[in-house]
């Protein structure tokens, strides 16, 4: 597999997620088990062992899913910037997405909660920080999982037997079939037969 | 703090609802049951000797083993969303934790082929790792 073969698939997908995941609504599906990453490593293995005229391994499940992982993290978080410049438009910025995801955190202690918010919501120069913070720890979660996600698309849609290659063999010289034998060599006059 | 952060960070991968959640000391896990369920299997399948996780050598039986698992998660946490399916938390830990082993058995042979840079490789019962063949 060459690194065209990998790159592409990884692209695709990791274009795909990290769009989806930046959408406020779709991109709440992460929360079950970072279900639209899984997905997108599934998606780039399922690119690959399509794209790619030699069985897959698992071995290049993980790494496609990892970089499809990379690539939506970075896509995420790109998209989040428009994301939350329209929303701000919309008087739900990023303080006030902060705000709320902090309330939505079932499990997390009042007073961390209180911190947090005095941090980042009533800070609110530090939303972007918050922003890029959140898209380090992306870089680390979506390439870790979807890395899970490619070895269970290979596993899932690599048909062929291991160490298979579809590819014609190499071309190999074959002489014209009705080709004229070759004249006999001169003879030497001075030679008696 | 710690615990705070703790559950900070899990919060984008998990729902954390606390009544799906294990508790300790009356405080709920910053995972769900399913979730604990996936990383207790990761660590287990990862502490099992690479000798003992033995890889189909076939295709389509390593397709049938990964789609039993993936399948009866899929299809517990399915049913109890979209039908209200009484599912008990021992089943979504259960369930849970077959996923994670999977898993591990993914990784750990994934990596073993990545890192070594070579073709499918089978187990062997002396532990050692041969390339290509089947068994």
């Amino acid at each position: 597999m060459n690194r065209q073969t990998l790159l592409k698939p990884a692209l695709i997908a990791g274009i795909a997620v990290g769009v989806l995941s930046a959408l406020p609504v779709l991109g709440a599906l992460n929360c079950f088990c970072c279900a639209w990453v899984i997905a997108g490593g599934i998606l780039a293995a399922f690119l690959s062992v399509r794209a790619c005229p030699a069985a897959v391994t698992l071995g290049q499940g993980l790494g496609v899913g990892l970089l499809a992982g990379a690539v939506a993290a970075v896509v995420d978080t790109a998209f989040s910037i428009p994301v939350q410049i329209a929303l701000t438009g919309m008087g739900m910025g990023v303080a006030e997405q902060i705000g709320e995801a902090l309330e939505q955190v079932p499990n997390l202690p009042p007073e961390i909660r209180d911190m947090m918010r005095s941090i980042f919501v009533d800070g609110r120069g530090l939303g972007v920080i918050f922003l890029l913070l959140t898209g380090a720890l992306k870089l680390v979660v979506y390439g870790l999982i979807s890395m899970l996600g490619g070895a269970i698309g290979v596993a899932l849609f690599e048909k062929r037997p291991p160490g298979a290659d579809s590819r014609p063999p190499p071309a190999t010289y074959q002489p014209p079939l009705n080709f004229p034998p070759p004249p006999p060599p001169p003879q030497d006059p001075g030679q008696v037969p | 703090m710690p615990a705070g952060l703790i559950y900070l960070f899990f919060s984008p991968v998990c729902h954390q609802l606390p009544d799906r959640s294990f508790l300790l000391h009356g405080q709920p896990w910053a995972v769900c049951q399913r979730c604990s369920g996936i990383y207790g299997g990761l660590l287990i399948g990862s502490l099992v000797p690479g000798r003992r996780m033995r890889m189909p050598a076939s295709p389509s039986r390593r397709r049938a083993w990964v789609l039993l698992f993936c399948g009866a998660l899929a299809t517990d946490a399915a049913l109890s969303w979209l039908t209200g399916w009484p599912d008990s938390p021992l089943l979504r830990f259960v369930t849970g934790l077959l996923f994670g082993i999977m898993l591990a058995w993914l990784l750990v042979w994934g990596l073993a082929e990545w890192v070594a840079g070579r073709r499918p490789s089978v187990c062997a019962p002396d532990g050692s790792i041969s390339s290509g063949g089947s068994r």
